[in-house]
């Protein structure tokens, strides 16, 4: 993953996105704390929801992997099944924590 | 350049709402539009965006859809129900993608759907297609204004025609019964004008109608009273909050300003004088059924009082 490339596709300045993705990751840590809730809970409405906002802002970042995993968690929930999201939960923990580190640099 | 600046101006008449309670994308929304040039306010949520709506106008609504309290779809219905200055131009921007979503959004009153994640390109590409349709919008507007404008101008001297009197005279009178306040019509006539119109043709005559317009409008007040001709040499003052004595009054000074000194018409030095009938309502007759027929008749029967006694003289009385 590429800051500089990222940036330049979203017409941003690398700054920017680097400013974009931090404020991602602020909003992504409380996000995730409620999807982890909800896919505890089994509750199928509020995964779809809590993985919709997560997979929104990442879309439009063009961080492709956090958005294609919080889809396919949106879609099983919203067709019902909710416990298949669990084993998608620790993928899109580490694709955030590689995210972090990255921002880090 | 120059159309550089056109364009700027044109995208910064029309300033944008965002609404978005992620806040990165909204952010990045923030970032993109003003980089063109947009003027940009944001919103977390519905509820906050209609109370922003409370203290300014935005005519371009750019919301998301899933939001907390009052989401992107309840915010389109609630625009639509709003009585706003302009047309809002609604624009959903979400991450739902079906068809039944576009359907629902655009059902519930978006003008454009545009799914995420946002091209910043498509974007201002849809943005252009809403600032086009406000262009319009604005243009239909004032063209309509001017259509109005027209309806109600007697083309002549730009006081108001007939068709004024016929619309704003029965409102007047309605007022003045409900809140049992005084109101008199005059009906004012130049004497003898058929003889400038024989004598010096009928441009002059046209000019000296203007001429007696631009003295009454001197002479009335500006924001109660109004003047409208009600045909060829025949013009109505309506004084609002005003008793046929006051008219009277009123009356006399413009008829003895008129005569006192001739007006100077390209190479003639015209004297003319003109004569006025008036008749009143008073908050004591608030039993009896007034009508424009009932007070423009009485001053028109002044009015001929008038021609009868020599002219050049003004009659008021009781309806």
């Amino acid at each position: 993953m590429n800051f500089k490339e990222l940036a330049k596709n979203l017409d941003l300045e690398e700054s920017e996105y680097r400013d974009l993705v931090n404020l991602f990751l602020k909003t992504s840590k409380e996000n995730m704390s409620l999807l982890e809730a909800s896919v505890e809970q089994s509750n199928a409405g509020n995964t779809a929801d809590n993985a919709h906002r997560i997979k929104g802002a990442a879309l439009n970042l063009e961080l492709k992997e956090i958005g294609a995993l919080a889809k396919d968690m949106e879609g099983r929930a919203r067709n019902g099944s909710v416990g298949e999201c669990a084993a998608i939960l620790p993928k899109l923990k580490n694709e955030l924590n590689q995210l972090v580190k990255l921002a880090e640099e | 350049m120059a159309k550089e600046n056109v364009q700027t101006s044109k995208i910064q008449s029309f300033p944008i709402l965002i609404v978005e309670d992620d806040p990165a994308t909204r952010k990045m929304l923030k970032i993109s539009l003003r980089k063109a040039g947009h003027t940009v306010t944001l919103a977390e949520n519905g509820r906050q965006a209609l109370e922003l709506y409370e203290k300014e106008f935005f005519p371009i609504v750019l919301t998301d859809w899933m939001m907390p309290e009052i989401n992107g779809l309840e915010l389109c219905r609630r625009l639509r129900t709003n009585d706003f200055p302009g047309y809002v131009y609604i624009i959903i921007l979400t991450a739902k993608d079906s068809k039944e979503s576009i359907i629902s959004g655009l059902d519930a009153g978006a003008d454009d759907y545009i799914t995420k994640p946002f091209h910043s390109a498509e974007l201002q590409v849809r943005l252009k297609t809403a600032i086009r349709i406000l262009e319009m919008e604005k243009d239909f507007k004032m063209a309509n204004e001017k259509i109005r404008t027209l309806s109600i101008t007697d083309p002549l001297t730009g006081c108001y025609n007939r068709a004024y009197i016929s619309e704003r005279l029965p409102k007047e009178i309605k007022k003045a019964r409900r809140y049992q306040h005084p109101l008199s019509v005059v009906m004012c006539d130049l004497d003898h004008f058929k003889k400038v119109n024989d004598e010096y043709g009928h441009h002059i005559g046209d000019c000296l109608l203007k001429e007696f317009v631009n003295s009454t409008l001197e002479s009335i007040r500006d924001d109660t009273d109004w003047l409208a001709r009600y045909g060829g040499e025949e013009f109505l003052i309506v004084a609002p909050e005003t008793d046929y004595r006051g008219a009277y009054l009123m009356a006399e000074r413009l008829r003895t300003g008129i005569c006192r000194e001739s007006v100077k018409i390209e190479q003639h030095q015209i004297l003319y004088t003109a004569s006025f009938g008036i008749s009143g309502f008073l908050p004591s007759m608030k039993d009896l059924k007034v009508s424009p027929e009932m007070l423009i008749g009485k001053a028109d029967e002044y009015l001929y009082k008038c021609k009868q006694q020599g002219r050049n003289l003004v009659i008021a009385g009781e309806l």
